[in-house]
């Protein structure tokens, strides 16, 4: 909240001074990492964005199910695809719904790629787990290119 | 109120600014009021593809993503990532952003959320750390720790938000603020504004401030859903 200080002139503009006066705290691998993530932009792609995350339900759901280290699971989602991935210790388990596309091309941090074959039912495996950033991109039958947010396990 | 105001009008308001087109006359506001500090040009070349302005918008709004996070009292490492996070996510959304005067105000959201995001994850994965619990939620501001993140993040807040000024606003309040002071006749003649229109521009230029979009988030940010 701004505080009532700052609806008067002179105490606003004391604040000011003393706020440009202040040296910034921000880390520079703070600043280095903001500027780093532009190579992550897509032009073309229509984005699926993280619908739901397994390990980011509920406190009360979280107590119950503490104990049963379950995968985790992650769905990505844009008009007309569904991206499911299901996280294990060895792989990364991937389904397209609806199926169709014959590959998926993983981004990982860093820029490089690779493509993964996909199956009729739509799904993919990525071994070991992306360490890192990395995000999950595809081409629907029509030719739409769809990526899914970029993230980090 | 400055945004598109004609400079006759501001004249005929301010007994002492001079009319546009006398001779020697300064017209009080043409400067003041086309600007939003860059940020409609920095967000659209960055959409473009322009690198240095995406490197523009990180210098200006980093560390107030910064300075929330801390609020919320993450530590340096999920700090790191939480400001990692938001700047993919507006990477993602660049093309989307059709207001440039509302991205303060969306930085804001998405970092409260991902904070939040942060905060049911770990709670899920430590779900009777107590400890954690308690150092998950937001700044309330108890204790000299919590007062000066507080601070922080109200300086960073300021920085951004002057950073969002006209050219001109941001020169007359950097020699206000001089120290020692400038004087209003140094003043006068460093920015060719008349004596007497130095006190109204001052009060202007701080208005403007008041209603840039850095602070309006900031102000607007005592919703309860912030809260985890």
């Amino acid at each position: 909240m701004m505080g009532n200080d700052w609806q008067e002139n002179d105490n606003l503009l004391r604040a000011l001074d003393e706020a440009v006066r202040t040296p910034d705290p921000t880390p520079p691998a703070v600043l280095e990492a903001a500027r780093a993530v532009y190579t992550w932009r897509t032009v073309d792609a229509e984005l699926a964005e993280l619908v739901h995350d397994s390990r980011a339900e509920t406190a009360a759901l979280a107590g119950l199910r503490a104990e049963e280290a379950e995968l985790r699971t992650l769905s990505f989602a844009a008009p007309g695809l569904t991206v499911e991935l299901g996280v294990s210790p060895s792989a990364l388990l991937g389904l397209l719904v609806p199926p169709g596309p014959a590959e998926v091309t993983l981004r990982l941090d860093g820029g490089q790629t690779s493509t993964v074959p996909v199956d009729e039912d739509g799904c993919f495996r990525i071994a070991p787990p992306p360490v890192g950033l990395f995000s999950v991109a595809c081409e629907l039958p029509g030719g739409r290119q769809v990526v899914t947010s970029t993230f980090r396990l | 109120m400055i945004d598109g105001d004609p400079a006759g009008r501001t004249a005929g308001r301010d007994p002492n600014a001079v009319p546009a087109g006398i001779p020697g006359g300064v017209p009080p506001d043409e400067d003041f009021a086309a600007s939003d500090g860059g940020l409609t040009a920095l967000l659209t070349s960055a959409a473009a593809g322009d690198a240095r302005a995406w490197n523009a918008l990180v210098e200006r709004y980093a560390p107030l993503v910064y300075a929330t996070c801390r609020r919320w009292r993450l530590d340096a490492a999920d700090t790191a990532d939480v400001s990692q996070t938001v700047w993919l996510r507006l990477v993602e959304n660049l093309g989307r952003l059709r207001e440039p005067q509302a991205l303060p105000g969306w930085l804001r959201t998405t970092t409260v959320r991902e904070c939040t995001r942060l905060y049911h994850a770990q709670r899920r994965e430590r779900p009777d750390d107590l400890v954690a619990h308690l150092a998950r939620s937001p700044d309330d501001g108890a204790g000299p720790v919590d007062g000066r993140l507080i601070a922080d993040e109200r300086a960073a807040a300021l920085r951004a938000a002057l950073a969002e000024l006209p050219d001109r606003c941001r020169r007359l309040l950097g020699l206000l603020m001089s120290d020692p002071p400038t004087s209003y006749a140094d003043i006068s003649a460093r920015l060719g504004m008349p004596c007497g229109a130095i006190g109204p521009n001052r009060a202007r230029c701080l208005d403007r401030l008041r209603g840039s979009p850095t602070l309006r988030a900031l102000l607007t940010d005592a919703d309860p859903q912030d809260r985890p």
